[in-house]
């Protein structure tokens, strides 16, 4: 019961959340100078030649067409109201297509490389904590170490650079700018097991530095939860009682320190597409990555607001599950939930 | 408390000097010295032809065709080549065909950031820029190849319109169209197009053609005079202005027989809306008179084009052009544009971005590069702009007495002196990329000689003697020159693109050049520049401002309309007396059809303009244009933009490659298939 109460609380507590994301989305990119039709009016200016006085003309009426002259106010709102009656972002002013649509087609690679990410940075991550803890200053565990603390501090664009440098400039790999050759890049319906690989081959600078980055943050921890178990008492116990070392770590250790690190997977999510979106932006994979930076250079909002607005909220289901988790596992926290009610 | 210090420090150090600056003053800071030539990065010389030497009007007995073509002629869904063929077809001279006649087959790979919004350009919508739009609105007169004609042939060259007549006032230009070319699905391409390009959509002001209404004069009247045939008629008389405003992209006709159904003056159904979105981007073939005609579009990620089978191109063995059978377009960024060629997954970029510089030179050293890049003349520069308006945007009383300054040319001289342009260009890229600018045409545009730019160049003392002389001392003492009388601290605001990273680099350096002189800079990076100079709302503004051919976007460059330069843009504005000396020459340009007298008046607005700083040169550089080298008949020597972009400049009709170096195409065996 006590949990139901929190589950209900905590949900109901996501939806001003959620609201509130969207207003502040919306805002900030309108806050901006300027409009689509200002950058409209400079592309084409730009790359088609024509007169600014010419353009000028063209921009305004654009402006009146997509209703940007309106109030901000009136514009949220109409975008606010279509997606809660309709569930409709509204259309791309670029692509001029729905921002469902544009949303759709990016949304679901970008979680299928941050799930990849995910799974490959917990597995190694894990596998790596438990393995320098039990090596604690031993050549293993100072070699973990020190790739962990550059996964910490070398930010990932940066990585993304270095790979996009060797793999596109100096390789002349043709595996590359895009997500498949040009082989499977028409072909539609179920993929083969040549797709997948090719897939891999052109998305592979993501999952790298994403599982890197991620497989350090998760070494660390379960290094310091694993080495703070092994010191506890019923340890020591079961090492007097004679058990082997073996199935000390792996039956008593390793399930009481992944505790702490099971909680804070819904905070990871975030990191993780993070991540991701920064590798692609690099790479030009085509993910949500470069869809934000297209959609936020040329203020195409709809596009941008959505994207935030979605992401925003696989952050907040991410701390939900994770915080449903916690209070699953931890009375105490529903119980603080259920007394507060 | 530092700044004070190195403030004062500079002052003191500074009027010491005077004495001594003013000596070399007499002879760099007012005395009309020239810029100084530049040096040309690639050594090479362009051989400059005449205007017919590129391409003839010429029929032949027998035409040959792709294998691709002649197998859907075999197949029964196509008519003999011979049929397809206009009366007369275009035909590319073998003489300026660098590799000579190609051989049919392969892809073309381009790589693009722009989307496609749809195929209606009679309405303003644009297919995705980076090549699409140009290869799909063949227009009446074309502007690309001109880079390659000698200055004084250098007049729009024909395209779809194969000749015309002036009529002996000016008042009527009499234009004739190739006769018998095809639209890709075998519709006769006639007057009936123009009737439909010129009444429904440029006259239409509920339509937003690329042409706008008046943009021809005023009162301009079409008057078709037979199939092939038809003249405009001006209120007053005009000059080839207007054939340039007829290449692309206002010069584009669309397919009458597919848009008209379509448009609201001939459909009580139809709307401007829905006419505007007749041809929507996911809703292929289209009909074009291009080259290609678009088959696959796989949204945000592929647009594939196959060849046109009814192209109306042909080389001097009578093969019909293009080519090659398909050209595809990668939907990704800008960016990823000169990436994908330097790794070889793109064929073609055009790189203007100078951080790219050194890397693309170390790629033409390694003989396995799939790339080569060539380097061309120095024609992309960057500008600091002064607001020169006395009151547009002006919130204070020091900004208006600011905006006194800036209109005073001896402040814009000394403005001109502090700047460093060596180490500008070396902060921007490490190399022989840049060269001085003194404002004005570039040092690669045909309009420029050396002689004709006066060039204040660097030197600090002799700017802050000119600073004294203005009366702008420090006289509060904090190191920062005060307007006369003691008024306010000389504090100004240099606006810049905060994406473009060549603007943020020269405004970061400018910053100490300035602090040199007295002057705290405080900078203004946006991301819309535009908003700022909408309103006049601004100080100064570093950008890449640069003028390359005199007939072109003149409006832009000088005030000859109501909105430009960027400080007339109240309507009109106040102008200093040189810059009424500039319009005058300006309308001398656009109401001549006497190329010489083009060339002598750019001469004299290119004096008049530097001699008096309108703009403070910076830095100028080359573009370079990344091929791929199994691309074949790329002109050596084309300019990534002059007249028009280089994926018009370099005839993408003729390129080729080598059976033997050709990438499979995407969708092999197949055309455009109507219904």
């Amino acid at each position: 019961m006590g949990f139901l109460v929190f589950f209900i609380k905590r949900a109901l507590a996501t939806i001003p959340l959620l609201f509130a994301i969207t207003v502040v989305a919306f805002t900030l990119l309108q806050a901006m100078p300027g409009d689509y039709a200002d950058q409209w009016k400079n592309q084409t200016m730009m790359l088609g030649g024509i007169s600014e006085e010419e353009a000028q003309i063209q921009a305004d009426e654009l402006r009146v067409k997509l209703g940007l002259d309106k109030p901000v106010y009136i514009q949220y709102f109409n975008w606010v109201k279509d997606l809660t009656l309709y569930w409709d972002l509204g259309e791309s002013f670029i692509q001029k297509r729905s921002v469902n649509e544009v949303v759709g087609d990016r949304i679901p690679r970008t979680l299928l490389l941050a799930f990849i990410c995910y799974f490959n940075a917990v597995t190694i991550g894990i596998l790596a904590g438990v393995y320098a803890a039990t090596h604690q200053y031993q050549i293993g565990d100072q070699v973990a170490t020190v790739l962990t603390f550059l996964a910490f501090s070398i930010p990932k664009f940066i990585i993304a650079i270095f790979i996009l440098y060797f793999w596109a400039i100096k390789f002349h790999s043709p595996y590359y700018g895009s997500l498949f050759s040009q082989e499977y890049v028409l072909q539609e319906g179920w993929w083969s097991l040549a797709k997948t690989w090719d897939f891999f081959l052109h998305t592979w600078p993501i999952i790298a530095v994403g599982s890197f980055v991620g497989a350090g943050y998760q070494m660390r921890m379960m290094r310091g939860n694993l080495l703070d178990v092994l010191k506890m008492q019923f340890i020591e116990t079961a090492r007097a009682k004679g058990l082997k070392e073996s199935k000390i770590i792996w039956k008593h250790g390793v399930p009481n320190a992944l505790h702490p690190i099971i909680m804070n997977q819904g905070r990871s999510v975030g990191y993780l597409i993070e991540g991701e979106i920064e590798v692609a932006i690099v790479l030009a994979i085509p993910t949500v990555g470069p869809l934000i930076l297209s959609s936020v250079s040329s203020m195409d909002i709809y596009v941008a607001s959505s994207i935030f607005m979605i992401l925003s909220l696989i952050l907040v289901i991410g701390n939900f599950v994770a915080d449903c988790i916690l209070a699953l596992l931890d009375p105490r926290i529903r119980d603080m939930a259920g007394g507060a009610a | 408390m530092g700044i004070e210090t190195k403030f004062k420090f500079k002052s003191k150090a500074a009027s010491l000097l005077v004495g001594v600056s003013m000596l070399a003053m007499s002879s760099t800071a007012s005395g009309l010295e020239t810029l100084p030539e530049d040096k040309s990065m690639s050594g090479m010389k362009i051989e400059l032809v005449g205007r017919d030497d590129l391409w003839t009007y010429k029929s032949c007995d027998n035409y040959n065709e792709s294998p691709l073509t002649k197998s859907y002629v075999d197949a029964g869904k196509l008519p003999p080549v011979n049929e397809r063929m206009p009366k007369e077809p275009w035909m590319a001279k073998t003489d300026q065909m660098v590799d000579g006649i190609g051989e049919y087959g392969g892809t073309f790979r381009h790589v693009i950031g722009g989307r496609p919004e749809g195929f209606n350009w009679l309405a303003g919508q644009s297919q995705g820029w980076g090549g699409i739009n140009i290869q799909l609105m063949e227009s009446l007169t074309r502007l690309g190849p001109l880079w390659q004609i000698k200055p004084d042939e250098a007049n729009p060259l024909p395209n779809l319109a194969k000749d015309w007549e002036w009529s002996s006032d000016r008042k009527s230009l009499t234009m004739n169209l190739i006769e018998g070319a095809r639209w890709s699905d075998g519709d006769i391409f006639d007057t009936e197009d123009i009737d439909f390009w010129w009444n429904d959509n440029v006259q239409d002001a509920n339509v937003a053609s690329r042409l706008p209404k008046d943009a021809l004069g005023a009162g301009t009247t079409l008057e078709i005079l037979g199939p092939y045939s038809f003249k405009f008629n001006f209120d007053e008389p005009k000059g080839n202005a207007v054939l340039a405003q007829l290449a692309y992209m206002g010069g584009a006709p669309g397919p009458s027989h597919v848009m008209k159904p379509l448009h609201p003056a001939h459909n009580s159904d139809a709307t401007y809306e829905s006419y505007a979105n007749g041809m929507p981007a996911s809703v292929l073939p289209i009909v074009t008179l291009g080259a290609y005609v678009p088959v696959v579009h796989k949204v945000d990620e592929l647009m594939v084009m196959k060849r046109n089978p009814y192209y109306w191109k042909v080389d001097e063995e009578c093969n019909q052009l293009p080519y090659y059978n398909e050209t595809i377009y990668k939907l990704t960024s800008w960016d990823d544009r000169t990436t994908q060629a330097l790794a070889g997954t793109g064929d073609f970029s055009n790189m203007e971005n100078p951080g790219n510089y050194v890397e693309a030179l170390k790629q033409n050293k390694d003989p396995n590069s799939p790339v080569k890049s060539v380097f061309g003349t120095r024609l992309i520069a960057w500008d600091l702009m002064m607001n020169l308006s006395s009151d547009f945007g002006v919130s204070s009383d020091y900004e208006r007495e600011l905006r006194q300054l800036f209109r005073n040319v001896e402040f814009r001289k000394a403005i001109s002196h502090a700047m460093d342009r060596d180490t500008m260009g070396q902060s921007v890229a490490r190399g022989p990329f840049f060269h001085p600018h003194a404002g004005g045409f570039v040092a690669g545009s045909p309009f420029h000689n050396f002689e004709d730019s006066i060039y204040y160049g660097y030197n600090a003392s002799g700017a802050n003697s000119i600073l004294d002389g203005l009366g702008l001392k420090d006289s509060d003492g904090n190191g920062i020159r005060n307007l006369p009388n003691g008024g306010a601290d000389l504090v100004i605001d240099i606006l810049h693109s905060s994406t473009r990273s060549t603007d943020i680099k020269l405004a970061d350096a400018a910053v100490s050049m300035f602090e040199a002189i007295g002057i705290k800079p405080v900078l203004k990076p946006s991301d819309n520049t535009d908003a700022f100079t909408d309103n006049g709302n601004w100080s100064m503004f570093i950008a890449r401002e640069h003028w390359v051919v005199a007939t072109k976007n003149i409006g832009d460059r000088l005030p000859t309309t109501t909105q430009n330069p960027a400080w007339h843009r109240d309507n009109g504005g106040d102008l200093l007396p040189f810059e009424e000396t500039l319009v005058e020459k300006a309308k001398g340009i656009l109401a001549t059809n006497d190329l010489s007298e083009v060339a002598s008046l750019a001469r004299d607005i290119q004096r008049v303009r530097t001699e008096n700083v309108y703009t403070v040169g910076l830095i100028q550089a080359p573009a370079a244009l990344l091929i791929n080298k199994r691309i074949k008949n790329n002109h050596p020597g084309a300019p990534v933009y002059m007249y028009e972009w280089a994926e018009d400049g370099v005839m993408r009709e003729r390129l080729y490659t080598p059976k033997a170096d050709q990438l499979d195409e995407f969708l092999p065996g197949v055309l455009a298939e109507y219904k």
